[in-house]
């Protein structure tokens, strides 16, 4: 990250930006102050609301492995295995997949590395998770052939959609389904974890702001357009 | 208040009630509006400028702490949707009015584009409308203001779309481009589906309904859900019976003409939950046609990376979301195989949320960089296709299931018949094509057609038997019954309707004002 949006993040991060106008007099204009940057939450200890202390470690660490810190923190540190807990705590459909899947990686790291997962190298990390992470870019390769091939079929889709937002939202009994035997299982808990964590990071400070550079919220006086770069 | 009998109550504050309502009032004719959302104010209630991460699970709320609205498609807020619309303002043109003559299939409207058109341009010159002049025979030209400079996307874009025979255009929005005396333009701050807490975007609220209830002749009822239009035994609507939203009492509004304004479905609802002895099957609905024809939009959304702008630097693009438009272009080829045509909205990601990163291949270091590399130059491309009616898509009381004030929830019924299956596929194969001509990769295709901008349910139509209300919007069955929003549509256009609405709207206005002018009312 270059010193100019060093200095800029810090300035969004404490004074907000007040808008200006092409006109004056109008006090409810002129007082719109663009403040939501300007929040900075006071960091403290997360107690995980889902996960036990050791299932928490090893999701850390793996979030770690998907987004590792680089120039920019990684998913850990941007406070992504708080993120996760949030959301598994509250859906029941996730929680016996990460919960088994998390078991099933401890399993590997100790038949094939005889040794903790937390205490793996990044290398053993990635030797474990390299065929889930290509089987599901496999998948979804194929889902999106797929899905030509269907519609060029030109068959009759028919469906009845309910969009009222105030139909409570069926629970589901998908989620007692016995995962211990289930085969499938590593590559939709991986896929499962790899969502999550690309959600939490892009949605957090660092990911967002730091990692990725966004430069919105703000007020430009005139849209630049295209610039015709200088030859 | 409430023993007052108003010229016209209107249900509904958004696009079609709002515009009404100020169209009436600067014409003398007294109005209640009768919204079943509360007050919102756009200026401090939205949450225009939060962050993702302003919130522990990443989701953003509509509306800011402590801040009611929005929280059911009964009860919104002052304003309806237009609140938190993407203000994308297009005229339908003459072939969207006679589809039925142009292509042989649905239906014509019972208007030309001659006798709308000058009330798109009343609209136009009151709220401003930005867009550029193309002379494009199929989008009609308007009273702009400046339109807002493409982005470097949109010019990629654009080159792409040419070479295969398709024109991108500046998009047209009811936003600001220049300022009034109490608007100022749009400083693209941002994400203009989070509410605009400036009023550079139109909405009803703002731009129509409080200088309308300045002038004292429109009273607004907040936080009352219409739930029957009455009608007398002498074939008249008399006025409203709502509910309160808060402390559910029920209350009456009375008038000498009703409208109902509330929103495409929601409007048809109420219809159908107003019966009476005259009216079994709902208001209005001798016919038996009211909920029938429903004809929402359908898109396909492609999400892709545009190589050209892969690994540059992100900018601050993402003000005024999209600032170019495709319009049809397909509509006069005579081999496409499928009646209608397609658009589409191009470019309008907002740059706070990133939900494409999950898909993208790998994990670690590489992922992380590919993802970086991708962010300034990921865009949304969706094409937005015409359905025609068919039997298999209404709009229907549930039996069953009652919302959370105890009134039957609104069914959509869908089905996509060959015609929407063939155009939903040549849309899709063309914006592939425009966007593998852009040097794009592609991250994601649709699953199917996904409804969007719901149409039809009250259609417009000469013959009472086949249609709910006439060309000025009013019943068949009841003469001083109105229904002005989406859902009087015969025929949807592939173009977003809320500037038709509002262009309705204004004519409606001008109907109504001169019927009660003659004591017609």
């Amino acid at each position: 990250m270059t010193e100019t949006r060093r200095q800029a993040l810090k300035m969004l991060g404490t004074i907000g930006v007040t808008c200006a106008f092409p006109f004056s007099g109008d006090e409810l204009y002129g007082q719109h102050v663009h403040t939501t940057l300007a929040q900075t939450p006071a960091p403290r200890p997360y107690a995980p609301a889902f996960f036990t202390p050791a299932e928490y470690a090893t999701l850390s660490r793996l979030t770690d492995v998907i987004i590792p810190p680089t120039d920019t923190p990684g998913a850990a540190a941007a406070g992504v295995p708080e993120y996760i807990d949030r959301v598994v705590s509250l859906n029941t459909e996730h929680q016996p997949v990460v919960r088994a899947g998390l078991a099933w990686l401890e399993r590997q790291a100790k038949a094939r590395f005889s040794r903790e997962l937390p205490l793996l190298s990044e290398a053993e990390h990635i030797a474990i998770l390299q065929p889930l992470s290509d089987e599901i870019d496999r998948q979804q390769r194929d889902a999106q052939r797929a899905r030509f091939r269907t519609e060029a079929q030109g068959r009759l889709v028919y469906y009845v959609a309910l969009t009222d937002k105030d139909t409570p939202a069926r629970p589901s009994s998908a989620a007692r389904i016995a995962l211990e035997a289930d085969p499938g299982l590593p590559v939709r808990f991986f896929r499962l974890i790899k969502s999550l964590t690309a959600d939490g990071y892009y949605t957090s400070r660092v990911g967002l702001i730091e990692e990725l550079g966004y430069a919105g919220n703000t007020v430009l006086a005139r849209f630049p357009g295209c610039p015709v770069p200088e030859h | 208040m409430q023993s007052d009998t108003f010229d016209v109550v209107i249900v509904g504050s958004g696009a079609g009630g709002g515009t009404l309502a100020s169209h009436l009032a600067r014409r003398g004719v007294r109005v209640a509006i009768v919204e079943g959302g509360p007050r919102v104010n756009t200026r401090t209630d939205f949450n225009t400028h939060a962050m993702p991460f302003d919130f522990p699970n990443r989701q953003i709320p509509t509306m800011r702490p402590g801040k009611v609205g929005f929280d059911s498609e009964r009860s919104r807020g002052v304003g309806g949707k237009t609140m938190l619309w993407n203000a994308v303002a297009l005229r339908l043109s003459q072939r969207d009015f006679k589809g039925r003559t142009h292509d042989g299939a649905g239906e014509d409207w019972p208007v030309d584009y001659k006798d709308i058109a000058p009330y798109y341009d009343a609209i136009e010159r009151e709220v401003g409308v930005c867009g550029n002049r193309d002379g494009l025979e199929d989008l009609p030209d308007g009273e702009f203001l400046p339109p807002v400079p493409l982005k470097c996307s949109d010019e990629i874009l654009q080159r792409a779309a040419r070479s295969l025979g398709a024109t991108l255009i500046h998009v047209r929005k009811s936003t600001r481009t220049v300022p009034t005396a109490t608007r100022p333009a749009c400083h693209f701050c941002g994400n203009c589906m989070a509410g605009c807490d400036v009023v550079a975007k139109y909405n009803s609220a703002d731009v129509h309904i409080t200088p309308a209830e300045e002038s004292g002749r429109v009273t607004v009822f907040s936080d009352c859900i219409v739930r029957e239009v009455l009608v007398s035994n002498e074939n008249r609507a008399t006025g409203v019976r709502y509910l309160h939203r808060v402390h559910q009492q029920e209350g009456e509004v009375r008038g000498r003409s009703v409208v109902v304004a509330c929103a495409c479905a929601q409007s048809v609802a109420l219809l159908l939950m107003s019966t009476s002895s005259r009216y079994p099957k709902g208001l209005a609905n001798s016919s038996g046609q009211l909920g029938r024809h429903f004809i929402p939009h359908f898109t396909g959304g492609i999400e892709c990376v545009l190589e050209d702008l892969r690994g540059t630097r992100a900018t601050n693009d993402e003000g005024f979301l999209d600032h170019a438009y495709l319009p049809s272009f397909v509509h006069n080829n005579k081999k496409r195989g499928y009646a209608r045509s397609f658009g589409a909205q191009v470019n309008y990601q907002n740059r706070r949320l990133a939900g494409w990163a999950k898909t993208m291949s790998g994990f670690g270091r590489a992922y992380k960089s590919s993802v970086k590399a991708a962010y300034p130059a990921f865009m949304q491309f969706t094409p937005y296709g015409e359905m025609l009616p068919n039997a298999q898509s209404y709009v229907d009381l549930d039996p069953d299931r009652k919302d959370k004030f105890g009134l039957p929830v609104a069914r959509r019924h869908l089905g996509w018949a060959a015609n929407e299956q063939a155009l939903f596929n040549d849309m899709v194969r063309w914006s592939l094509a425009i966007l593998e001509k852009a040097g794009a990769e592609i991250l994601t295709v649709p699953d199917g057609p996904a409804p969007n901008h719901e149409l039809g349910g009250c259609r417009m139509g000469r013959d009472p038997r086949t249609s709910v209300v006439n060309a000025d919007c009013r019943t068949h069955d009841v003469p001083n019954l109105y229904v002005v929003d989406g859902s009087v549509f015969p025929s949807a256009s592939e173009k977003n309707p809320t500037h038709t609405i509002m262009a309705l709207a204004a004519r409606a206005g001008e109907h109504i004002a001169e019927r009660l002018r003659r004591g017609d009312l």
